[in-house]
């Protein structure tokens, strides 16, 4: 076999099957089944056990029935997920502007819940612009209080395609913008926007998987902005971390998309 | 560990006329720009850059122009890459096109050393039945030479054509992302001779679950190069938790148990 990738890590990688050196902060992960898609894994438990194995220090997360379903208390299995692993999960609270009363009422839960890091979107799945007025009072409440807001993102969707970010970024300079999936179908577009708004952060979830993706966004916006994020558990951790370790780009560079960018995000946002 | 051998059973060269047309999952593409491979030199630094030692190709070609053209620039592709790349093709309704007759089909496959027939019967409008096909892939079934199916504009094309060719030895290759136990497991079950090409097979361990089921010999290493990049599928072999016997046959022995299975 004759190899020219020199990494390091990608060498620890193959072998002991892990990372071992460099510990990884998961930014867009969900939790339990799906209708959509098999999930061999998708408990509480075996999620964790799965952090445990690939050194995943903590993910940030939206249950799957908090996305999908507005009960009359909204956003508790991620409450209740937080609760449990306190030191692992962080929480996106989810915002659906189809019950846009209810949700704001208890908007405020975030702030009081130190795990709440933010809010998360469905902008095309909830069927609201992303830049509509669905939207604005959350975004506003995200901008004031500096919190992180990961929304969806698809390059032929049009209400959470880059022309919505771009339209709605230029009036909410404080808060911090994660494109969720950087807008597969238009990653040119996502790398745009995030050149020209400091404060947007591109997401590798799902779009990882195409040959030359990870290499792109670092070279265009700096291995700074780039954030780690698999959907689990939707997909497995060795894949995405297997897109970067690949990646031809410095082991410095991997170790800021693993772990230190959403590490220095979480420093900088939240009051 | 990383001294595991990979085959990888499908990669893409060639630029394509849109860079690049992707399955998410069925019926559903993304089009995105990816770093393809333009010739054989380029896909070869991409295999040595990841450590992939040989790979069953096809020009991108095949799709974006036509099955003779393809397979032509397939072929040279293959000749170019000091016996790492290997060959595969597609066929033609042979009551079209009579050079895809069973007999020129295994001249064709005799002097070119092909292993795999790829078939795009949407891009190309014919139907993969008895009817347009039988004669081909009774002859492809006998010999046992794998015939690569991909579920990407629907999985009721997967589950017609086992129905109707059974023994057929059968790569289920581009099946997008989205975990598809649901399809594939009752697929695996009921055909022995059905193969999965792990480059899509992203699922929360996937692999562990699948080998626990049905052992590790239903399973091949590839990379659906460059719709994937070639180290997600890597890690996610590499990464998982079965034994390095496991990993070794999914990586490259499955696949070349096939290739000496292949009887002319």
């Amino acid at each position: 076999m004759i190899s020219v990738n020199k990494s390091e890590l990608l060498k620890e990688f193959l072998e002991y099957g892990k990372l071992q050196s460099v510990k990884i902060i998961d930014t867009h992960t969900h939790m339990h089944a799906v209708g959509g898609a098999s999930t061999p894994v998708s408990s509480e438990e075996d999620c964790v056990k799965l952090m445990d194995d690939e050194n995943i220090e903590s993910i940030w997360c939206s249950t799957h029935e908090d996305l999908h379903t507005s009960m009359d208390e909204v956003n508790l299995g991620t409450q209740n997920f937080m609760k449990k692993y306190p030191d692992r999960v962080k929480g996106y609270y989810v915002f659906n502007p189809n019950y846009k009363k209810l949700y704001l009422e208890s908007l405020d839960v975030v702030l009081k819940n130190d795990n709440f890091i933010g809010v998360k979107f469905l902008p095309n799945y909830h069927n609201h612009d992303l830049d509509g007025e669905g939207y604005r009072e959350v975004l506003d409440f995200a901008d004031e209080h500096k919190l992180i807001v990961l929304s969806h993102t698809w390059g032929d969707k049009p209400q959470n395609s880059v022309e919505n970010v771009k339209n709605m970024i230029g009036s909410h300079k404080d808060l911090f913008f994660i494109m969720g999936h950087s807008a597969p179908g238009n990653l040119d577009g996502a790398i745009e926007v995030a050149k020209a708004n400091e404060n947007v952060y591109l997401d590798i979830c799902d779009i990882h998987r195409h040959s030359g993706i990870i290499e792109k966004m670092v070279n265009a916006v700096g291995s700074e902005r780039v954030l780690f994020g698999t959907d689990m558990p939707w997909y497995d951790p060795n894949y995405a971390i297997g897109s970067v370790l690949f990646a031809n780009i410095s082991d410095a560079e991997k170790e800021n998309i693993f772990y230190k960018n959403a590490k220095k995000l979480l420093e900088r946002s939240k009051r | 560990m990383n001294n595991l051998k990979f085959i990888d059973c499908s990669a893409s060269l060639g630029h394509s006329a849109i860079n690049k047309i992707i399955v998410n999952h069925e019926n559903y593409i993304v089009k995105e720009k990816v770093k393809e491979a333009k010739n054989t030199i380029e896909l070869l630094a991409e295999m040595d850059f990841c450590g992939i030692d040989q790979a069953v190709i096809y020009h991108q070609s095949l799709k974006d122009v036509s099955v003779p053209f393809g397979n032509e620039y397939t072929l040279r592709s293959a000749n170019e890459g000091l016996g790492r790349l290997i060959a595969s093709m597609s066929i033609l309704p042979s009551i079209t096109n009579e050079e895809y007759s069973v007999r020129e089909v295994e001249k064709y496959i005799r002097e070119n050393n092909i292993f795999g027939v790829r078939l795009f019967p949407q891009l190309h409008r014919y139907m993969v039945d008895r009817i347009t096909l039988g004669d081909i892939l009774d002859y492809l079934t006998k010999i046992k030479m794998p015939v690569y199916i991909s579920p990407d504009y629907g999985w009721e094309y997967v589950f017609s054509v086992m129905k109707e060719f059974p023994q057929l030895t059968a790569i289920i290759t581009n099946y997008g992302l989205w975990g598809s136990d649901c399809y594939l497991y009752p697929l695996v079950n009921a055909y022995k001779n059905l193969y999965v090409d792990t480059s899509d097979f992203q699922e929360i361990r996937g692999v562990e679950y699948f080998v626990e089921k049905f052992g590790d010999e239903k399973m091949l290493f590839g990379t659906n190069f460059p719709m994937d990049n070639m180290g997600g599928p890597i890690a996610t072999l590499v990464g998982a938790n079965i034994s390095l016997e496991s990993k070794q046959k999914i990586a490259s022995g499955n696949i070349e148990r096939l290739m000496c299975e292949v009887k002319l």
